[in-house]
Formats: C-alpha cells, sequence, structure tokens
C-alpha cells in the first residue's frame, strides 16, 4: 500500500501529446478511477504508472520514492487486464503461481497466498482448468487472483469488466469492491463506463483528450461537474446543455437562438445582460406537468423498468427528460416541462462552471 | 444441373491435374516397381523381385542411413533455431524488416544458385577455408565436400542454411499471434527476459513447433538438389540420400523397375511422416 504522486506528467508519440501534463495526487488505499471516452489516455497514464510505458517528461512517485525510470518489475505493481491475459497453457493454479515461482519465492510461501487468494475468490472448483476451460468472468477472477497473490504496492485495473456480460459486470463489480474493503490497497481502475466508475470509486478522475478535466468523490462529479465535458460525460441519459444570451426583462432570462425564454430566478450569479451562458440540468431534475409553459415534442421513448427516458425537442433544441414509472409517454406526446433554476447548472461561454 | 453435383464439377480442373501429375505417375510407378524397365524394351513382370534385390543391396541401406541421418541431424536444428531467430525479429528495432528481408533470403534463392554458391564456398580455396585458416581454427585446408566423414554434414549445413528463414517466418507467424499482453503481465510479475521465452513463449509455440518438425522431417528426405549439384551423391556415396539413389537408378542406370521400388520405399517413409503430421495438426486444433 503506498501513495502515489503525479508531477507534471506528459506522454507523447512523436508529435502526437496522449497526455498532457498531468497532477494527481492519490492517498494510500484510496480506489481511484480514470474514466473518459476512448483515446482519451486514460489506459496510457495506467500504463504509465505501471512502468509499461515510459514517460516523456514529468515525475512518478510511490511514498516518497521516485518510480519514473524503475522498471515494471521493481515497482511492485499488479495489473489486471481487459482480456484477462492468462497463460493459455497453464492452469489456473499454475497461473497464479507463475508470478511467484519465477521469483524464487518459497514453496509454503507460495501455496499460501494461492489458497489465500483461492478463497477469498471462491476459485476452488476451477483450479485445475486451464484458461479455454473457464467463463469470462472466472478468467478474469483468476487474472484478480494473480495480482492479489504478488502482494503489490498498487493494483492496477484496465477496463477488466469490459469484456464481461452486463450482469457478470455487475457482480464483478461487487466482487472489487469487497476486496478493496478487505484489502484496503491502493487501487486505480480505468474504465469508460461511468457506472463502474460512479459505484466502485472513492474519487473518480475524469479524463478528455489527454488532459484531467476534474478530479473528485462521484458526488461531486455528478452534482458539481466543473466544465460541460464532466456534465455531458457523466449521467445516462445525458445532461440538457442550454446555449443562449442572458437578457434581462422582469430578472434574468436565457434567452436561446429559437428565441424560447428561460428564468434563470435568483440564481446569485453575477451575470451581466448579453453574457453568453450554457445552463446544464439533469434529465431527472427536470420537472414535469401539464401547466407547464415549456413544452417538449417526445421523438423516442426508452423504457427501462423503474423509469423512462424520453428524447425529444423544445423548440429547435434536442432534450430529454426521465420519467417515473408511474408517468407514461409515448412518441408524438407533447410534454409540459419546467426548469429549476435551482438544479441548474451553470457555465461560462468558455465552457467553464460558473459557482453561485 | 442437379445441385448435388455442381461441387463436384467445381473440383474437375483440380483432380485433373492432381490425377496426371501425381496419382497417375504413382500408380505407374506401383506397376513399374513390380516389373523390369529399361525405357526401351516392354516392362517385364518380375514379381517381388525389385524390393527383394532392394534389401539386399548395400547401396539402398547407405541412401536410408544417409536420409535418416540427416533427419536426425537438419530436423532438430530447423525446429529449434529458427526460434530463437524469430524472437530476434520480432524485436521492435528500426529496420528490423530489413533482417527479416535478409534472413528470407535463401529461401527465394534458386537451389541451384545455393549449391553452386555453396560448392564455392567449401572449395580448398573457398571462403570458408580461408576464414577458419584466418581465425588459425585449422592449419591446412579441408576438402569439406570431399572427405568422406564432413561431407553430409556439409551439405546439411547448407539444408539449414537454407531453410532456417522459411522456418523463421512460420515462428514469427506463431510469435505475433501471442499476446504482447502475456509478457506484461510476466515484465510485472518480475520474469526475466530469458525465463518469458522458455516458459511462455516456446509453450505458446508447440503447435508451430510441431508443425514445422513434420514440415522439416519430410523435406529432409526428400533431400536431392543440394547433393546432385554440391557433390553427385560422392565422396564413395557418402552424401547419397534416398532420392538421389532413386534418381540414380532411373536416370543414370536406366532401372526403372528398381527405381520405382525404392520410391515406393520412399513414399512409404514419407506417408508415415504425413501420417504424424495429420495426427499433430489434429491434436494441436483440438488443444485450441
Amino acid at each position: 500500500m503506498t501513495s502515489i504522486s503525479l508531477e507534471c506528467v506528459r506522454k507523447e508519440y512523436g508529435s502526437e501529446c496522449a497526455v498532457h501534463e498531468t497532477n494527481l495526487e492519490i492517498s494510500s488505499g484510496e480506489f481511484v478511477v480514470f474514466v473518459g471516452p476512448s483515446g482519451c489516455g486514460k489506459s496510457t497514464l495506467l500504463r504509465m504508472i505501471s512502468g509499461l510505458e515510459s514517460v516523456t517528461g514529468g515525475r512518478i512517485l510511490f511514498g516518497d520514492t521516485d518510480v519514473t525510470n524503475l522498471a515494471a518489475s521493481r515497482r511492485e505493481v499488479a495489473m489486471v487486464f481487459q482480456a484477462y491475459a492468462l497463460y493459455p497453457h497453464m492452469t489456473a493454479r499454475q497461473n497464479l503461481s507463475f508470478g511467484l515461482k519465477m521469483t524464487g519465492h518459497d514453496t509454503r510461501e507460495i501455496e499460501r497466498r494461492v489458497n489465500r487468494a483461492v478463497k477469498m475468490l471462491r476459485l476452488e472448483n476451477y483450479l485445475s482448468r486451464k484458461p479455454s476451460q473457464l467463463s469470462g468472468g472466472q478468467c478474469q477472477r483468476v487474472a484478480i487472483g494473480r495480482a492479489l497473490v504478488q502482494q503489490p504496492k498498487v493494483f492496477l485495473f484496465d477496463e477488466p469488466l469490459s469484456n464481461l456480460d452486463a450482469e457478470l459486470r455487475g457482480s464483478m463489480r461487487i466482487e472489487i469492491a469487497n476486496l478493496h474493503r478487505e484489502l484496503n490497497s491502493t487501487m486505480i481502475y480505468v474504465t469508460h463506463d461511468q457506472v463502474e466508475a460512479m459505484t466502485l470509486a472513492d474519487r473518480i478522475a475524469v479524463l478528455g483528450k489527454g488532459r484531467i478535466e476534474q478530479v473528485g468523490t462521484p458526488h461531486d462529479i455528478y452534482h458539481q461537474p466543473e466544465n460541460i465535458f464532466v456534465a455531458e460525460f457523466m449521467g445516462v441519459p445525458k445532461i440538457n446543455i442550454l446555449s443562449g444570451i442572458v437578457t434581462g426583462n422582469n430578472g434574468l432570462c436565457l434567452r436561446l437562438n429559437s428565441g424560447l425564454k428561460i428564468p434563470l430566478g435568483g440564481s446569485q450569479l453575477s451575470l451581466s445582460v448579453g453574457d453568453e451562458l450554457s445552463v446544464g440540468i439533469r434529465p431527472e431534475d427536470v420537472s414535469v406537468g401539464p401547466d407547464c409553459s415549456m413544452k417538449m415534442h417526445v421523438n423516442y421513448v426508452e423504457q427501462i423498468g423503474a423509469s423512462a427516458h424520453c428524447f425529444g425537442k423544445t423548440g429547435d433544441q434536442d432534450f430529454r427528460i426521465a420519467l417515473h414509472e408511474h408517468m407514461e409517454s409515448s412518441v408524438g406526446d407533447q410534454i409540459g416541462i419546467l426548469l429549476n433554476p435551482e438544479k441548474m447548472h451553470f457555465f461560462d461561454a468558455s465552457g467553464e462552471r460558473l459557482y453561485r | 444441373m442437379p445441385r448435388k453435383i455442381v461441387p463436384y464439377v467445381f473440383l474437375i480442373p483440380a483432380i485433373m491435374l492432381i490425377g496426371t501429375f501425381v496419382l497417375l505417375p504413382m500408380i505407374g510407378a506401383l506397376a513399374i516397381s513390380f516389373s523390369e524397365y529399361n525405357m526401351i524394351q516392354k516392362p517385364r513382370f518380375a514379381g517381388f523381385n525389385q524390393y527383394r534385390r532392394l534389401f539386399q543391396d548395400p547401396f539402398f541401406w547407405n541412401a536410408l542411413f544417409n536420409s535418416l541421418l540427416y533427419l536426425i541431424v537438419v530436423v532438430p536444428v530447423l525446429s529449434t533455431v529458427p526460434i530463437f531467430l524469430a524472437v530476434l525479429v520480432n524485436q521492435k528495432l528500426p529496420g528490423i524488416s530489413v533482417f527479416r528481408g535478409i534472413y528470407y533470403l535463401p529461401v527465394v534463392t534458386s537451389l541451384v544458385v545455393t549449391g553452386l554458391m555453396w560448392k564455392w564456398v567449401y572449395e580448398e580455396n573457398g571462403v570458408l577455408n580461408f576464414m577458419l585458416q584466418g581465425v588459425g581454427m585449422i592449419e591446412t585446408p579441408i576438402a569439406w565436400l570431399a572427405v568422406p566423414s564432413v561431407s553430409l554434414f556439409a551439405v546439411m549445413a547448407v539444408t539449414i542454411w537454407t531453410g532456417m528463414g522459411f522456418y523463421m517466418v512460420i515462428y514469427l507467424a506463431g510469435l505475433q499471434s501471442i499476446p504482447g499482453s502475456l509478457y506484461e503481465v510476466a515484465d510485472l510479475q518480475g520474469v526475466s527476459k530469458l525465463r518469458q521465452i522458455i516458459f511462455i513463449t516456446i509453450p505458446m509455440l508447440r503447435p508451430y513447433i510441431a508443425l514445422v518438425a513434420v514440415i522439416s522431417s519430410i523435406a529432409a528426405m526428400k533431400i536431392f538438389e543440394e547433393v546432385f549439384i554440391m557433390t553427385n551423391g560422392g565422396p564413395l556415396s557418402q552424401t547419397e540420400t534416398l532420392v538421389f539413389f532413386v534418381y540414380q537408378n532411373a536416370f543414370v542406370e536406366f532401372d526403372m523397375g528398381y527405381a520405382s521400388a525404392a520410391g515406393i520405399a520412399l513414399f512409404a517413409l514419407t506417408f508415415v511422416l504425413s501420417v504424424l503430421n495429420l495426427l499433430l495438426t489434429r491434436e494441436t486444433t483440438d488443444a485450441k
């Protein structure tokens, strides 16, 4: 278990910058999730921490030790890969013990560590099977077990659940969360799945185009996104972003391109008439009622059990709302909607959050 | 046309080609092996005489021994050394594809050219003697292809040199099918590069090793060109292999019946190796 510091860490491939100067502090025992769209640099950042990828600039520290130029084998990290990376010619047991055997660990110590991992991950029945005889979930549990027996300072997970089906992903997520609670180790987890990020992380780092856009607790990331990118990336369905100009008849309003005016209420923002402004409101924060003056034309309804997601337009603006089970809607409906200024997120012309 | 017949219609050209150039000659050879035939007079039925002759002929046993020796020496070398060559050229280094090309060059070079070139290399005043004398390993030049105890091994070296690139490419394909993440895990676990080759690369290449062993065994049984160009079977029949024995009897002695019987014996040996090939390939496919 160790803390990790990234100081101005940068990665370039030729003239292409994969990761811009990045600073991040990860406390000992913390579970940090790197989340972001494909190609945002999250896996590159993880691989730089592991030592599998060199850094172009900056420093990586484990505790007080500078590991920037230390070989991967000497960093005491263990990594779980998306495609499991189990040795196909070895049984599950051999996969678990291989690394320890190769580094000259005592047979009894190997046995002890393997048995502990087997017990924790309930692998007893699969030990003599080869990876080709295991399901995806079982393979990933063996891969996690293999990381476990190394007793690393840091656990790294590179989209470990992406190859699994939805049900298995859910159960494996719980297993990983339990594992972190039991081991209390420093863990870094890369995913593009925001549900995984929100449910597993102590803190989330949202990455976009090679930069960390925001670091915070899942609650902060969701409820106080620092910019439009983060606001849009986190949340399903996506947050509604309405952009326009601030006007000022009878209190401040946001005038959209379509001419539609949205009252901003007593938002306590230092806004002036004529300012460019974007307002974000999450689909579940939109109030619905027949008397509301703003109307949404429903184009598509997604039934997901306990709620339904309605996709449509208000004026020329795409709009999404989440309806509770008891509220029904179908394609072609006109739904009255109300945007509560208290639930709104405000962003300036450059997309950065404006604080109340 | 009935649908069931259509596939067979498409097969006709291939069947005709194989039939004309492979099956018919095979059946012809089998028939001739039971006769005496010198290509001028009509074949005369001789029963099992040619086979009886064959098993009593010390030159046949010598040729068989040489072919098997070829098998025993060449196959292990060609099954193992190209693995390391493939590992070497599989590195991501600038200009590595040039090396791959150079190693593959002997494969695409005509065996006649290769044979002639090596004949010069092996000459008493050739490059090899010049180099060995230069580093002080030998005092007087050796006639590599003329000394009975050495000549067969000198020819084997050429076969190895020629085949190395081909088998390297097979192993290279095998290496590139091994996911890089397996080595990354091993790196993180602190497994040394040599141990990675022994415990990850070689086991993962097992199906390819089996394939190379069988292909190179069959190739070793069919060795002819190198012998024909470099030694013509000499000195003292020391480099005479089975195929060369067949050639010698068929096209120098014009003893077609006897040559065919030797050819059938060679076929039987190669058939065993082919069956082995089939079984091994099936086994590795099942394992996958």
